[in-house]
């Protein structure tokens, strides 16, 4: 036993350059682990303004890392494996038992474990009070500070970790006993072999990626958006991997083909030398791809819905407090200004009306379906007659009979307007939009339709079922107390009506809003730091591994008379299209999934597409800068591996 | 005047930690003519390589000049040399040295491709040295697809193609079982014949008798050198064998 802790030890240290990495996974693994367990079952967040909502989230982002805790550890475990067969097989004939072996390794691992449940956990409970303070700040409420250590949150990490490194250990163990030391000895030499072509993959591939983006983009309606965009994220992942594995080798395989391109000094050895790397790669490219396409999404959408925030409860709420009460065939508008009036409430900005609002089907420039929901075109309508518009917006239009007035949200419209037998002549568009007092109007680009006449809605009302002929009367204002007001007028109201009408203030209505997209920023925060993390790893493992593979190359190339200067150039082109691929595609993606993205975001009350591609450009612009660093940092290991060797090699 | 002159060559190493200097080679003096077929015979740690790597232009010497043609390779700039090694010097080494990720064929026309030489150019070239080689019908095969004997005349290809003024051999055969030794030491004495000058350093005997001369090197210095003449090879063997005894005896009195 001390000898193989002993021996552990040593083993850790020689093999610095990639058990560091290992550790380090391991302890920020286990740091978010426990950040996010001990978030989850603070008290202090759940009693808070929309903690609910944000366990909820919390619950789902426990879930993504626990399950990358999972798959980054074995992705880096089985790399220091690899490396050590080797070692091992010497061991092995040494006459170290393959008993002792797996002791040593069992040792390893369990040191591992504890330096990163250490510090992890330590740092944890260090970082944790800045987590309060970070989620206070997103969702805009006070988490009173209290400096404790969340006992359940220690015992869960320590769980869950603890049964990540049994299967560690347990694949270590079968990795050990299967093999014959002269496997061991020789596995890192295995010759690798021509990577084939695989049309139907690489076709398959390309059908997959074109399916998804063509999806992504023929998407009209946002209550599809959110079916279709998991089938499209489906294809597109699909189509990622096959492009990457089959589809750059067949490319590859083409340009070899093409004898005028391949034999030409720089194309050479770049395309022979990039079909075996791209072999090696593939798998980690498009991980890389994927995870940095999730990180620019996830960032992107949770921030751009943090700063439209404020544009979308301005839309939603143009006073500061909207009564809305439904009613069949009455006019409850009156009853409001009577109510104002026994109320005693100082009212001013008084926007008072009624409006239809109804879902209906477009083809052309006929609707129809009205009233029906679920049809793939559908579209919410909100018809108002022109008087009650001019109430609302301040406006003074006047219609003939025949005519309307529209504004198409963000599509275009033609001439004329037909529903049922009746045909309108479009007389032009309007820009405002008078709320319908529900909120956030989860229905996505709805379009308003101004009609001449009161009668024009009761004709329209008789072409839906019974239940769905209601009318929303809106009664909005500003006064000095919103948030007293509001209930004084509801009591009054129901006084007099029997009625209650709903509604809210607009500060409630912004904090509800915060509260939730704060809880979504916080867990794209978290989760985008992770993907991060996995991104950074697989670029590091790979120079390593790339490393030591193109010293031979590098070496043999020299004698056969190719100058440094050249070598490195094409290797560094080499490695660098390698590592820029990843990048590239996963801005395509994102500029592919824009389109469905934005209508998403439409549906949670985002709809300014100007914003949202900004806040996309930026995003992607920092994140292609740490890319930047964070492959300088890695190629600079590459770099010192190259040349260290090739040093010992002229000695 | 000869095709290689090696005049008063000296090479020390000195340790980069300790500072303890280790004399390689020794005041090491010969030539080459063209169309000679030379075997530089010594010991593990004779110089042999270091030497080999000084006349490939690969390593400096301390002191002393190499020529080739007349032209001296110390005056050669280091951004010239890549293209001076691949036009006018042939490489052969002991572990062939071929890259895994290209084709027998591509491998063999790695340095023309360097040259930027056109793609009909090249084939016209590769096509009957394959033919010569015996290699046409593995040229669509990879290295590691092929024999160690394929795979050497693969490097003969590529180390001939550009029409080397000689061919540096590194222990050739080193790696090669009897049978594939021989058709490559067969096929070094056939190119010779058709006038490639050939170098080749190495330690076996038998490899050495397929040479037109030998060079024995000792402790960094040439220490003696016969002739084959007319003899056959097994003659010349016999010779060298009594060279060589010769050598480590007279190493036992000193």
């Amino acid at each position: 036993m001390r000898l193989s802790a002993k021996l552990a030890l040593s083993n850790l240290r020689r093999n610095r350059r990639t058990t560091i990495p290992f550790m380090l996974t391991s302890a920020l693994c286990t740091l978010m682990l426990y950040l996010v367990i001990s978030l989850e079952n603070s008290a202090v967040v759940s009693e808070s303004f929309g903690g609910a909502q944000m366990q909820m989230m919390l619950g789902f982002g426990e879930l993504v890392i626990v399950l990358f805790t999972v798959i980054f550890l074995f992705y880096t475990n089985s790399f220091l494996m690899k490396q050590r067969k080797r070692e091992f097989g010497l061991f092995n004939i040494l006459g170290l038992a393959k008993k002792d072996i797996a002791m040593v390794l069992f040792v390893e691992l369990l040191i591992c474990w504890g330096v990163s449940l250490v510090a992890g956990i330590g740092l944890g409970m260090i970082l944790d009070k800045g987590m309060y303070l970070l989620i206070g700040r997103l969702m805009n409420i006070d988490l009173p500070l209290e400096f404790g250590i969340s006992g359940a949150a220690v015992v869960q990490t320590v769980l869950y970790t603890g049964a990540v490194y049994v299967l560690l250990v347990v694949y270590g163990f079968f990795m050990v006993n299967v093999s014959s030391p002269i496997e061991l000895l020789h596995a890192q030499a295995e010759g690798e072999k021509e990577p084939k072509n695989r049309w139907l993959l690489a076709l398959g591939g390309l059908l997959c990626l074109g399916a998804g983006y063509g999806l992504a983009l023929w998407v009209q309606n946002p209550m599809d958006a959110f079916v279709l965009f998991f089938l499209a994220v489906i294809l597109v992942i699909v189509g990622t991997y096959l492009l990457f594995s089959a589809g750059s080798i067949a490319l590859l395989n083409m340009l070899q083909k093409n004898r005028r391109f391949y034999y030409q000094t720089s194309h050479f050895i770049s395309v022979s030398g990039m079909k075996y790397r791209m072999k090696a790669n593939a798998a980690s490219l498009a991980n890389i791809c994927i995870l940095s396409t999730m990180v620019l999404v996830a960032l992107s959408t949770t921030i751009c819905l943090m700063m439209g925030m404020d544009q979308s409860v301005e839309t939603a709420y143009p006073r500061e407090t909207t009564l809305s009460i439904y009613s069949q065939d009455g006019n409850y508008l009156q009853d409001f200004d009577q109510a104002l009036a026994q109320s005693g409430v100082q009212a001013t900005d008084v926007m008072a009306y009624t409006l239809f609002d109804i879902p209906g089907t477009v083809s052309g420039d006929t609707v129809s379906n009205l009233g029906e929901y679920g049809k793939p075109d559908m579209r919410l309508f909100e018809f108002i007659p022109v008087g009650q518009y001019n109430n609302a917006e301040g406006t003074d239009y006047t219609l003939e009979p025949g005519q309307v007035l529209i504004n198409p949200g963000s599509d275009s419209w033609g001439s004329s307007l037909t529903i049922g037998d009746r045909t309108w002549s479009v007389a032009g568009t309007v820009d405002g939009f008078p709320p319908s007092g529900l909120g956030i109007n989860m229905m996505g680009n709805p379009m308003l339709v101004v009609l001449p006449d009161e009668a024009d809605i009761a004709w329209l009302q008789t072409l839906v079922p019974e239940e769905q002929r209601n009318v929303t009367n809106i009664f909005a204002f500003n006064s000095p107390d919103p948030d007293r007001d509001a209930g004084v007028l509801k009591d009054a109201f129901e006084q007099i009506t029997g009625a209650r009408p709903f509604g809210d203030t607009r500060q409630n209505f912004a904090l509800s809003l915060q509260s939730m997209y704060g809880s979504f920023l916080f867990v794209g925060i978290f989760v985008s730091i992770l993907f991060v993390m996995a991104s950074v790893l697989i670029m590091y493992y790979k120079q390593i591994s790339e490393g030591f593979e193109d010293q031979k190359r590098f070496d043999i190339m020299t004698r056969v008379g190719l100058d440094n200067r050249q070598i490195r150039k094409t290797i560094h082109f080499q490695v660098l299209a390698v590592f820029f691929l990843p990048l590239a595609m996963a801005g395509i993606h994102v500029a592919f999934a824009f389109p469905m993205i934005s209508k998403m975001l439409a549906l949670l009350g985002m709809g300014d597409i100007t914003l949202f591609m900004i806040t996309c450009l930026i995003v992607f612009a920092i994140f292609a800068i740490l890319y930047v660093i964070v492959y300088g940092l890695t190629s600079r290991t590459y770099y010192q591996l190259v040349k260290g060797m090739s040093e010992e090699t002229e000695e | 005047m000869a095709l290689l002159e090696v005049r008063d060559l000296i090479k020390i190493y000195s340790s980069r930690f300790s500072g303890t200097q280790v004399q390689a080679l020794d005041n090491v003096n010969f030539d080459v003519q063209e169309g000679e077929f030379v075997a530089i015979m010594g010991e593990s740690g004779s110089g042999k390589t270091t030497l080999l790597n000084i006349l490939a232009a690969l390593d400096r010497p301390t002191a002393g000049k190499v020529l080739l043609n007349g032209r001296d390779l110390a005056k050669i700039r280091g951004k010239e040399l890549a293209a001076f090694r691949r036009s006018h010097l042939g490489f052969v080494f002991q572990d062939f040295n071929l890259l895994d990720t290209f084709t027998n064929k591509d491998n063999a026309l790695l340095p023309l491709v360097l040259a930027k030489e056109k793609y009909p150019v090249m084939m016209k070239k590769l096509t009957p040295l394959a033919e010569t080689l015996g290699i046409s019908s593995i040229l669509k095969k990879y290295p590691y697809e092929v024999s160690g004997g394929q795979k050497q005349r693969v490097s003969i290809a590529r180390a001939l193609i550009t029409n080397p003024e000689i061919l540096l051999a590194d222990e050739p055969t080193g790696a090669l079982d009897s049978r594939s030794s021989e058709d490559v030491l067969n096929l070094f004495t056939r190119i010779n014949q058709e006038g490639q000058t050939i170098l080749m350093v190495t330690h076996s005997m038998k490899a050495a008798s397929y040479a037109g001369r030998v060079l024995f090197i000792k402790d960094g210095r040439v220490f003696h050198q016969i002739y084959k003449g007319d003899r056959s090879s097994s003659e010349f063997y016999e010779d060298i064998s009594r060279t060589l005894t010769m050598m480590s005896r007279k190493g036992e009195r000193a």
